[in-house]
């Protein structure tokens, strides 16, 4: 109950037990007039006239939004353009007043977007009160104009590498383990059933005495595979993952461009993209990353899951993780003989002093075991 | 803020309405005999006291005690009133009942009252408003107190009019169709 109902009861309430215990029918004309009030009658109805959305594509747009609203009726309205992961930059994303019988309502604000996903920048948020504040109705106008927000991809900087003790180069002129077989001759070596017959070197064979076959270098570079922590996690929030899904999407954008064959693991979910190259790959990569959440998975039963599929290409991983990760997978990588980088991606800043001093010393920790530091443009060592 | 002043204004108002009806009545001046009529004025302390400390300016128990003094005036019509003289008159204290009403002869209008209920009802409604107004962002709401001060006028002038032009045992009985109504009306809103 608000508190004006409230004032208005007992001031029924006093009335009337004034009129009863001296018995004058006179003053029960004043107890009327709550009532009244409350009969008093309300209406409003609200139209979009113009709706002006500036263009978003990406993470951390900035947008302009211009609306007129049209209000018929008698009463109070208040009109919010909420819209869940935008920030508003500038300006005041609502506004109202009083209608009488007509009136126009301009909104125009700045804003930024925070979030990935499908956004519905056509809700429209109404309070409607009527005169005397004593009937409240909540409504909402859904013009329907929902734009997907994708995962910012950012331009890699390349940096000269520091000497750190396990000391392994990003795959940009690996060759991959897999694939069609080009003409640069790499081997003579003993023929394994299933080689195709006409790599058979005949001569070689005549001379040795047994099947020898020529083996030649592959076409195609290295795979890189990103493994990408998603995993719930008291420590992960989602500044963290917001800031990891965009180093991702730039660095599997920059590997992809220079013709590696990419996959993806989301661990929260165990969601897998198997590795390919192009333009498609990367926008398959970009729409997972887009929708991505945090999960139930850890990054071991993730890679587990994947672990078959990882040493059929033996693949360059890159492990994208937060600064509190024990950074169980990569003993796992070890153990496999796989290479890897890992890029420990920071969220949001500690406010505590003590906090963030833990957090330098992690981060120390981190990259003294041969992790890259990021939290913002992606940096990749030549 | 300039909404509690505003109630503040109304509360003041209400009280020196209530003490000016006080004044005409034999008992105001019977009771002068004993005490000085000053003291009365102590009244308008109440809202301000209240307005310093941040409390409800013009609140619902001040409400009713200057509502009981605005009605004094016209306590003989009370048929409670009239029950305690006649039990005196019969019981045979026949000169107590003749004095206590000669102490209470005087007959005002209902004005005084509704004018402080109306106060009241406009001080509660800017007192909410300036709540309102400082825990977000809120626009003016000038227009409510308009509304409410044009509807109270409206109110009396009509009920003045309805009360000459019909009979009063009539306009009671509408009042209670309407109230039937209006009680049924009432729960349909808050189902």
């Amino acid at each position: 109950m608000k508190k004006i109902e409230m004032d208005l009861l007992s001031y029924v309430i006093v009335i009337l037990m004034l009129s009863v215990i001296l018995v004058m029918e006179e003053l029960i004309f004043l107890a009327l007039i709550p009532l009244l009030l409350y009969l008093f009658p309300s209406f409003l109805r609200v139209s979009v006239l113009r709706y002006n959305l500036s263009e978003i594509t990406y993470v951390g747009d900035e947008f302009h939004l211009n609306a007129e609203l049209k209000a018929i009726g008698f009463g109070y309205i208040e009109i919010e353009h909420d819209v869940d992961g935008v920030i508003v930059t500038s300006g005041v994303n609502r506004t109202g007043g009083f209608v009488p019988f007509f009136r126009r309502f301009n909104l125009r604000y700045g804003g930024k977007v925070t979030k990935r996903g499908v956004i519905n920048f056509g809700i429209f948020k109404l309070k409607e009160e009527d005169v005397f504040l004593l009937k409240t109705s909540y409504k909402k106008i859904d013009l329907g104009i929902s734009k997907e927000i994708r995962v910012r991809v950012m331009r890699i900087r390349k940096v000269k590498s520091r000497r750190i003790r396990t000391r392994e180069t990003l795959p940009d002129i690996d060759i991959s383990r897999i694939g069609v077989p080009g003409t640069d001759f790499r081997e003579i070596r003993d023929y394994k059933i299933g080689d195709p017959l006409k790599f058979i070197n005949w001569k070689a064979t005549a001379r040795k005495g047994k099947l020898l076959t020529n083996e030649f270098e592959v076409e195609g570079k290295r795979a890189v595979w990103f493994f990408v922590n998603t995993s719930e996690d008291i420590f992960n929030e989602r500044e963290y993952l917001d800031n990891a899904l965009m180093i991702t999407a730039s660095l599997s954008y920059h590997y992809l461009k220079r013709g590696h064959k990419v996959a993806l693991t989301l661990t929260g979910n165990g969601k897998t993209i198997h590795p390919d190259v192009g333009n498609r790959q990367f926008y398959r990569i970009l729409k997972e990353l887009t929708y991505a959440e945090f999960g139930e998975k850890s990054p071991l039963d993730a890679f587990f899951e994947n672990r078959k599929l990882v040493m059929y290409h033996m693949p360059f991983v890159i492990y994208v993780t937060s600064i509190h990760d024990s950074l169980a997978l990569t003993s796992e990588l070890l153990k496999l003989r796989l290479n890897y980088r890992i890029f420990v991606v920071k969220g949001l800043e500690y406010e505590n002093e003590l906090a963030k001093r833990v957090e330098r010393i992690l981060e120390r920790a981190k990259i003294r075991s041969g992790a890259y530091l990021s939290s913002g443009i992606p940096v990749v060592s030549l | 803020m300039i909404y509690r002043v505003f109630s503040l204004i109304l509360a003041i108002a209400a009280t020196y309405l209530a003490i000016e009806s006080l004044k005409p009545l034999p008992a105001f001046h019977f009771v002068s005999l004993f005490l000085p009529t000053g003291i009365i004025y102590l009244l308008f302390l109440i809202p301000v006291i209240s307005f310093i400390y941040g409390k409800k300016v013009f609140g619902n128990r001040y409400f009713a005690l200057l509502l009981f003094i605005s009605i004094l005036q016209m306590i003989s019509d009370s048929e409670l009133f009239e029950g305690i003289i006649d039990t005196l008159y019969v019981l045979g204290f026949e000169e107590t009942s003749r004095f206590l009403l000669n102490l209470f002869t005087f007959r005002g209008s209902i004005l005084t009252p509704f004018l402080i209920s109306s106060m009241f009802l406009i001080s509660s409604y800017a007192e909410r408003i300036s709540e309102d107004m400082d825990k977000n962002y809120r626009f003016s709401r000038v227009p409510t107190l308009v509304m409410l001060t044009a509807f109270l006028i409206l109110f009396y002038t009509a009920g003045k009019a309805l009360i000459h032009s019909f009979s009063a045992d009539l306009l009671v009985g509408l009042i209670a169709i309407f109230l039937v109504v209006g009680g049924v009306a009432f729960l349909w809103w808050y189902r």
